[in-house]
């Protein structure tokens, strides 16, 4: 297919798709959801500075602000994960396959539409911190900024893993279930890492440093894989604000972003459009 | 699949005949590029869809069995989508003139989830053919239809062919393939069994001709004109009911002409004469029951059926 022919293709598909989401409720249910916890948290802010008459925090909207995009994300990572699976289900997929769409056409489709999607949340999130921060007066920093702008690449992985996952399976149930239990292996590893090295030093020994030892080099591995620790990551660089560390977590979610596309593209090719 | 070789001419409507399973939609799926074949190659306007897919794509129309549709759209915005994805030009007119051809301008701006089976299965003819493709596949085009549908959609497929369009049909309602299609194809088990005009297949793949003949007078019990009619070899059977004779002959000749001797010779007079044309279903039947006779042991073919 031409590289016109394809473009155009891209445009049509991401207009209809960005027009459904839009449409539709679950978008403004999660970005209202995700922004009430973050206002719960700027709340405990505002009563602790009341209560104590102190709060000491260089940018004290990064985190309600991380919190926000880590709501933002999980949902997109979601509907990245049934999209395609749904479309399978559906035989809509084959119904466009019937005409000029490729995969390549359709995945870029579906990355671009959920990455304008994110980046339309973000818009939400920015603005509701701007009104926050001058309405309660905290400081709406550099910091924020780079963040928000991280995000959009941060997103980029966590979507891209999601089409891939979508990839696997023929059906929106199987889609979920392989989700949710991929994002239990993720946190659920998270926290045994987080207990055992909690553990007082005297009393790592036996069966518990072995499990400890395994535990830190799968969540190593792990680290790596999971969309969501790119996140985590992004953040830690905003906070350290060296430009290297901001550098090195935007190139890592492009590339991972690279290989999950790829990866994406590779299973939906050998999977076929049937259901 | 195994071997299947078809041959659709430029501006034919062929029927592409078989039962449940015989293959039908896989050769479909396979035509389009959504099934790959594990060997063998499939050629449209002589090229594969590696060399020109979008080119290719753009001059296939498909409509599906399936009612495959985004029912949170309304007819038009589904039908404008997939007129932008085809690049038609004046989307605006052409998609109003589907519309106005298939009875449904009225309920344009209704969402799809609320259309009946029917309705659903003529968008999905409608988006088959929005571009004025130059081949129309459609998978049972006329399933879930009303008689007011089948005929519309029926009129739809025989105006595009006018325009020298050719149009590849698959379907189980053998009374509409006998009325449109020129030429059909019989694929059974993966195999192409037979395949031929309408005319021939029929001819071919049925076993008797059969005659009705109305005569001046009642027929009798042990009448002596069905006794001299038997004695003719050519003559399979003979039936007589009031003043009607049905007579069934081998398909080897057209013995009209003979018939009609034999019942004059002795006085009796003719008033009417019917050649009771052979049905397509007929030959359907005889073309699958001999292919499953082929491929299964004595005394296992009624199981198999």
């Amino acid at each position: 297919m031409s590289k016109g022919n394809r473009a155009r293709i891209i445009k049509i598909l991401v207009r209809r798709e960005l027009k459904s989401t839009l449409y539709g409720i679950g978008f403004y249910a999660v970005i209202t959801f995700a922004l009430l916890i973050s206002s719960l948290v700027l709340r405990n802010y505002i009563q602790t500075i009341k209560t104590d008459s102190l709060f000491i925090s260089s940018n004290p909207l990064n985190y309600p602000l991380y919190l926000s995009i880590l709501i933002g994300s999980i949902y997109l990572a979601l509907i990245s994960t049934i999209s395609i699976s749904k479309e399978r289900e559906d035989r809509t997929l084959q119904t466009l396959f019937f005409g000029p769409v490729d995969d390549l056409s359709y995945l870029i489709g579906k990355y671009l539409q959920q990455m304008l999607s994110f980046i339309i949340i973000l818009v939400f999130f920015s603005l509701y911190f701007l009104l926050s921060s001058y309405l309660i007066n905290f400081v709406f920093s550099v910091g924020l900024i780079k963040l928000v702008l991280l995000s959009i690449f941060l997103g980029s992985c966590i979507i891209s893993f999601g089409l891939f996952l979508s990839t696997l399976t023929k059906q929106v149930k199987t889609s979920i279930i392989i989700f949710i239990s991929v994002m239990f292996f993720f946190l659920g590893l998270q926290l045994i890492n987080s207990v055992l090295i909690g553990v007082e030093p005297g009393n790592v020994k036996g069966v518990i440093l072995y499990l400890r030892n395994v535990v830190e080099v799968l969540n190593k591995g792990i680290s790596w894989i999971s969309p969501f620790s790119y996140l985590s990551r992004g953040l830690e660089a905003v906070k350290i604000g060296t430009y290297v560390a901001y550098g090195k977590s935007l190139l890592s979610a492009i590339i991972y972003t690279l290989v999950f596309l790829l990866l994406a593209t590779w299973n939906f090719k050998s999977k076929g459009v049937r259901k | 699949m195994n071997n299947l070789n078809l041959n659709v001419e430029k501006g034919e409507i062929y029927g592409f005949l078989g039962p449940n399973g015989a293959g039908k939609t896989t050769t479909i799926m396979m035509l389009l590029g959504i099934v790959k074949p594990t060997a063998g190659y499939v050629t449209l306007f002589g090229k594969s869809l590696k060399d020109d897919y979008f080119g290719i794509k753009t001059k296939i129309g498909v409509a599906s069995e399936q009612k495959n549709l985004y029912e949170e759209m309304t007819a038009q915005e589904y039908l404008y989508f997939f007129a932008d994805l085809y690049d038609v030009e004046n989307k605006t007119e052409r998609v109003k003139e589907i519309f106005d051809d298939l009875n449904l301008y009225d309920r344009k701006d209704e969402r799809l989830l609320g259309y009946s089976k029917g309705m659903k299965q003529k968008i999905e003819v409608a988006r088959a053919l929005l571009h004025d493709p130059d081949i129309l596949i459609l998978d049972e085009p006329a399933s879930g239809l009303d008689p007011y549908g089948i005929k519309e959609i029926r009129h739809v497929i025989l105006q595009h062919n006018k325009k020298g369009k050719t149009v590849f049909i698959s379907s189980h309602m053998l009374s509409e393939i006998d009325k449109i299609c020129h030429r059909v194809g019989v694929i059974h088990h993966g195999v192409l069994v037979a395949e031929d005009t309408m005319e021939n297949i029929k001819k071919r793949f049925s076993d008797s001709v059969e005659l009705e003949i109305e005569l001046d007078r009642f027929l009798t019990k042990g009448d002596e004109l069905i006794n001299r009619l038997l004695s003719y070899d050519f003559i399979t059977e003979v039936s007589g009911d009031d003043n009607k004779i049905t007579i069934k002959t081998d398909t080897d000749d057209d013995y009209r002409t003979q018939i009609s001797r034999i019942i004059t010779t002795n006085g009796d007079i003719i008033i009417g004469f019917n050649k009771k044309e052979l049905s397509l279903e007929d030959a359907f039947v005889t073309i699958t029951e001999k292919n499953i006779s082929m491929f299964t042991k004595e005394g296992d073919s009624n199981e198999q059926r």
